[in-house]
C-alpha cells in the first residue's frame, strides 16, 4: 500500500472546494448550514498560517528583522483570523434565526469535507514536528526540516492564499443572499444582528488574505517544485516492512522494496539518535556492522549505476548521459572508501556490549540484500560466497525507460538513507564518547600502556580519528546522494522528492519555539545572537532565550542541555533585572542582550551549576493560551516594561 | 598463504585453554587483516570479505573477555604484505582456518571450568563459524 502523502489530502480538499463554490444556485445556498461549514474551513486555513508564523502580528509590528515571507505569512494569517471571526458571528446569527435542515445540503457537505481534508493534511504535517509542553519544536522525523523549510512555507502560504481568493467571491455571493438584519429580544434587551454585514466583511478579509502574499511573491516567487515537494511529504509513520521471502522478486519488486527499506532505515536512525548515551543496544559491533553494510550497499549501487551507464547509450530519449551515470558511480567509490575507513576504525574500539541487533540494522540488511539481488542474478543472493550469482546484464537490469528510472531511484534511495545514517552516527558516536562508552582492547594498545584489564578507555586521539572518519563518510555520502539528486530530477524518478527535500531543508524558516535561523545567514557559530535579549527568556516569553537559541542552532537535541540553556537564560534575565528591582535602571545605551554577555558570565556558571533546582523553570509563562491570548501577551509585555 | 599455514600449525599445537585463546586472538587478527586487504580484489567477493572482516573483529573482542587469555604486550595489529594469489584460494584458506578455530574453541568451551572462559569461547566460535559461512566455497 502506498503511504499517505500531503498531496492526497490537498487534492481531495481542492475538489471539495471547487464543488462547493462552483454553482451559484440560490436553492442550494441554505445559509444556516453553509456558513458554519465555511467558518470551519477558514479556521483551518488560518491554523495553517498560525503554524508557519514566527511570531504574532502584534510582535511583528515592532520587528524589523522579518523576512518578506515571514511577514506575508503573518499578514495573511491575521486577515484569515478576522475573516473567521466574521464568519463565526454570522453563523451564530443565522443558526439562531433559522433551524439547520437535515441532511446538510451538498454545498455545506463539500465545504465541511474540504475542511476535514485540510485538517487531515495539517495533522500529517504535525506528525513530523510537534510543539512540546515547553512550547519548543520537537522534530519527530527526518522530514521535519522539510516541513519547516522556506519552499514548503511558500507552497502552503500560496495554497491557502489561493483558497482564500477562491472563497472571497463565494462568500460575497452568500452575503447577497443573507438577511440584512435580524432582531432578537433576550430578557429585557433587544439585539440587532447583521449576518449580511458579517459575511460581506468576511469576504473582504478573505480577499485581503489572498492578496497579502503578493509582496512576497514579487520578491521571492514560488517555484513549481515547492508545491511538488509539499504534495510529496509523507506521514511520519514509515511503511510496513517487506521481509524478503523465499520467492524470487522481480526487479520492479526489488526496486520498490529498496524504497521501503530505505524509508524505514531513515526513520529508524532518526528515532535512535537520542538514545545512544544510555541505550545499551547501541554498540560498537552495531556501528561497525552498519559501516560494513553501507560500504557493501554502496559498492552494489556503484555496479548498478555502471550498468545503467552502459544502458543509457542504448535507450532512446533519456535525459541523462552515460558520462553522468559513470560520474555518479565514481561518487559511490568515494563514499565506499569513506565507509571502509569507518569500518576499520571500529577494529580497535568497543563499547561495553559488542553487538546487539537494532531495528536500523534489520532495515539496512533488507536494503543490502535487495540491492544485491538487483545487481546479481540470483534470487537467493546473500553476502556469502556460496550465494553469489552472475552479474545481471545491463539489458536485463533496465530493459526500458521505466525500469531504468526505477533502478536509478533505488540507488538514489540507498545513497540518501546511508547519508542520513552517517549524519546521525556523527551525533551518536559523539554522545557515546561523551558518555565514556568507548573502549579499546588493552592488547591493541601500543607498548608502554600497562592496564591490568582486558579493555581500557579509548585514547582521545582514537576518538577524534573516529569522529573524523564519520564526518568524511557523511560528506562523501551526501555528495553521492547529491549527484543522484540531479539525475533523479532529470528522469523524474519516484525518488525525486528526496532531492527536493534535501535542497529545501537547507533553507529554514523561523517558527515559534523553533530554531532561529534563516537561509544564507549562517550565524550558527556566533554565541549568542546580539538581537535576542536576555529579557526574552523562557520564563517571561515562553520562547527560547539567546543561549538556548544558540544551542539549538547547533542542532543539539539533548533535553537536559536545552533545559540547562533555558536555565542560564532565565538566570541571566534575573541578574539583569536586579538593578531595575533595586531602583537603578541601566543608563542610556546600556543593553541587556547578548552584547553584554560577559557581564553575566559568573551568573551563567552559577545557574548552570544550580540546575535543575532553578525555580523559574517551574512555572513557565505560556504566551499562547487560547482565548485571551492577545490580551495575555499584552499584559505580559506591560508587566515586563513596568518591572 | 604462508601466514595461514604457520598459524594453523600453532593452533594444532596449542595444548591448553590459554594457548588456544592466544592463538585464537592471533587468528582473528590475521583473518581480519587478510579479509580487509582482499575486499577490492573481486566485485563478487567484496561483500563476503567485508563482513568476514567484521566477524573477525567480533571474534577477537569476544576472546578478550576470557579470563584465561594470557597477557601479550605490544600486539597492535598485524602488518602483512598485500595477500598474493588467487582471491578465491585466499577465501578457501581463511574459511578452513576459521573452521578449525571454531572447532578448537567449541572443544575448549566444553572443557573450561570458568563460565566467563566458556562464554568467551562460545562467542568467539560463533564468529569463526560466520567467517567460514561467508568465505567457504559452496556446492
Amino acid at each position: 500500500m502506498t503511504p499517505a502523502v500531503f498531496g492526497d489530502f490537498l487534492g481531495a480538499g481542492r475538489q471539495h472546494l471547487e464543488a462547493a463554490v462552483a454553482s451559484r444556485d440560490r436553492q442550494d445556498a441554505c445559509l444556516p448550514a453553509v456558513v458554519p461549514s465555511l467558518h470551519r474551513l477558514v479556521t483551518i486555513m488560518s491554523a495553517y498560517l498560525e503554524d508557519l508564523a514566527p511570531c504574532d502580528d502584534v510582535e511583528a509590528a515592532g520587528r524589523t528583522d522579518l523576512h518578506v515571507w515571514e511577514r506575508a505569512v503573518i499578514d495573511t494569517g491575521a486577515a484569515l483570523r478576522i475573516a473567521a471571526d466574521c464568519l463565526h458571528r454570522s453563523a451564530a446569527d443565522l443558526t439562531a434565526s433559522e433551524p439547520v435542515s437535515e441532511p446538510a445540503p451538498y454545498r455545506a457537505r463539500h465545504l465541511a469535507d474540504a475542511a476535514t481534508e485540510l485538517m487531515a493534511g495539517r495533522d500529517l504535517l504535525h506528525t513530523h514536528i510537534t510543539l512540546g509542553p515547553d512550547r519548543l519544536v520537537q522534530e519527530r522525523s527526518e522530514w521535519a526540516p522539510v516541513v519547516t523549510s522556506l519552499p514548503v512555507t511558500r507552497a502552503i502560504s500560496d495554497e491557502i492564499a489561493a483558497w482564500s481568493a477562491r472563497l472571497a467571491p463565494f462568500t460575497a455571493w452568500l452575503a447577497g443572499l443573507a438577511t440584512p438584519h435580524i432582531s432578537r429580544r433576550s430578557a429585557d434587551q433587544l439585539f440587532v444582528l447583521s449576518p449580511r454585514e458579517e459575511l460581506a466583511s468576511a469576504s473582504q478579509w478573505l480577499r485581503a488574505a489572498g492578496a497579502a502574499l503578493r509582496p512576497a511573491l514579487d520578491t521571492d516567487p514560488m517555484r513549481a517544485v515547492d508545491l511538488q515537494l509539499l504534495r510529496a511529504i509523507p506521514a511520519a509513520s514509515p511503511p510496513q516492512r517487506q521481509p524478503l521471502g523465499p520467492a524470487a522478486e522481480s526487479t520492479t519488486e526489488l526496486c520498490r522494496g529498496i524504497a521501503v527499506s530505505a524509508s524505514r532505515l531513515r526513520a529508524a536512525v532518526h528515532r535512535g539518535r537520542d538514545r545512544v548515551s544510555w541505550s545499551p543496544e547501541v554498540t560498537s559491533g552495531g556501528w561497525q556492522w552498519m559501516a560494513q553494510a553501507a560500504a557493501v550497499t554502496t559498492h552494489l549501487s556503484e555496479l548498478a549505476l555502471r550498468s545503467l551507464g552502459t544502458r543509457a547509450g542504448r535507450l532512446p530519449s533519456l535525459p541523462v548521459t552515460e558520462a553522468e551515470l559513470h560520474g555518479a558511480a565514481d561518487a559511490m567509490i568515494g563514499m565506499r572508501a569513506a565507509w571502509q575507513r569507518v569500518d576499520l576504525m571500529w577494529n580497535t574500539i568497543i563499547t561495553e556490549q559488542r553487538l546487539l541487533p537494532t531495528l536500523a540494522m534489520s532495515e539496512a540488511g533488507d536494503l543490502l540484500l535487495r540491492m544485491g539481488r538487483l545487481v546479481w542474478d540470483n534470487p537467493q543472493w546473500t553476502p556469502a560466497r556460496t550465494h553469489r550469482g552472475p552479474r545481471r546484464s545491463p539489458a536485463a537490469l533496465a530493459p526500458g525507460k521505466t525500469a531504468f528510472t526505477a533502478v536509478l531511484s533505488a540507488a538514489h534511495q540507498a545513497a540518501d538513507a546511508l547519508a542520513r545514517v552517517a549524519a546521525t552516527d556523527i551525533i551518536t558516536v559523539q554522545a557515546a564518547a561523551r558518555a565514556g562508552r568507548l573502549y579499546v582492547p588493552t592488547r591493541s594498545l601500543p607498548e608502554g600502556y600497562d592496564v591490568p584489564r582486558p579493555f581500557a578507555p579509548a585514547l582521545v586521539s582514537t576518538v577524534l580519528e573516529l569522529q573524523d572518519a564519520y564526518r568524511s563518510a557523511a560528506e562523501a555520502s551526501t555528495q553521492a546522494a547529491r549527484e543522484l539528486d540531479e539525475l533523479a530530477i532529470a528522469v523524474a524518478a519516484p525518488s525525486k522528492a528526496l532531492a527536493l527535500a534535501r535542497a529545501a531543508a537547507a533553507a529554514q524558516t523561523r517558527r515559534r519555539g523553533g530554531q532561529d535561523t534563516w537561509p544564507g545567514n549562517d550565524t550558527s557559530h556566533d554565541l549568542p545572537r546580539a538581537d535576542v535579549s536576555f529579557r526574552d527568556s523562557r520564563a517571561t516569553s515562553g520562547l527560547p532565550g539567546p543561549v538556548e537559541r544558540a544551542v539549538r542552532r547547533r542542532r543539539v537535541h539533548d533535553a537536559v542541555i536545552l533545559l540547562r540553556a533555558a536555565a542560564i537564560d532565565n538566570a541571566a534575565r534575573d541578574l539583569i533585572g536586579l538593578p531595575a528591582n533595586a531602583g537603578t535602571p541601566p543608563g542610556p545605551g546600556v543593553q541587556e542582550d547578548a552584547d553584554s554577555a560577559p557581564q553575566v558570565h559568573d551568573a551563567v556558571q552559577l545557574a548552570a551549576q544550580s540546575f535543575p533546582q532553578d525555580p523559574v523553570l517551574a512555572h513557565p509563562v505560556n504566551p499562547s493560551l487560547p482565548g485571551s491570548r492577545l490580551s495575555a501577551r499584552l499584559s505580559d509585555r506591560t508587566r515586563l516594561r513596568n518591572g | 598463504m604462508n601466514e595461514i599455514r604457520l598459524i594453523r600449525r600453532r593452533l594444532a599445537d596449542a595444548g591448553d585453554l590459554p594457548a588456544v585463546l592466544a592463538v585464537g586472538w592471533d587468528i582473528f587478527e590475521l583473518a581480519g587483516t587478510i579479509a580487509s586487504a582482499s575486499v577490492g580484489e573481486s566485485p563478487d567477493m567484496y561483500p563476503a570479505f567485508t563482513f568476514a572482516h567484521g566477524a573477525a573483529v567480533s571474534g577477537r573482542n569476544a576472546i578478550a573477555f576470557a579470563p584465561s587469555l594470557p597477557p601479550v604486550s605490544g600486539g597492535a595489529g598485524h602488518e602483512l604484505p598485500k595477500p598474493a594469489g588467487d582471491v578465491y584460494e585466499i577465501a578457501d584458506d581463511l574459511a578452513g582456518l576459521a573452521s578449525a578455530l571454531s572447532m578448537r574453541l567449541r572443544e575448549s568451551a566444553g572443557l573450561a571450568a570458568d563460565a566467563a572462559d566458556r562464554s568467551a569461547c562460545e562467542n568467539a566460535a560463533s564468529q569463526a563459524e560466520r567467517i567460514t559461512w561467508l568465505l567457504v566455497q559452496g556446492n
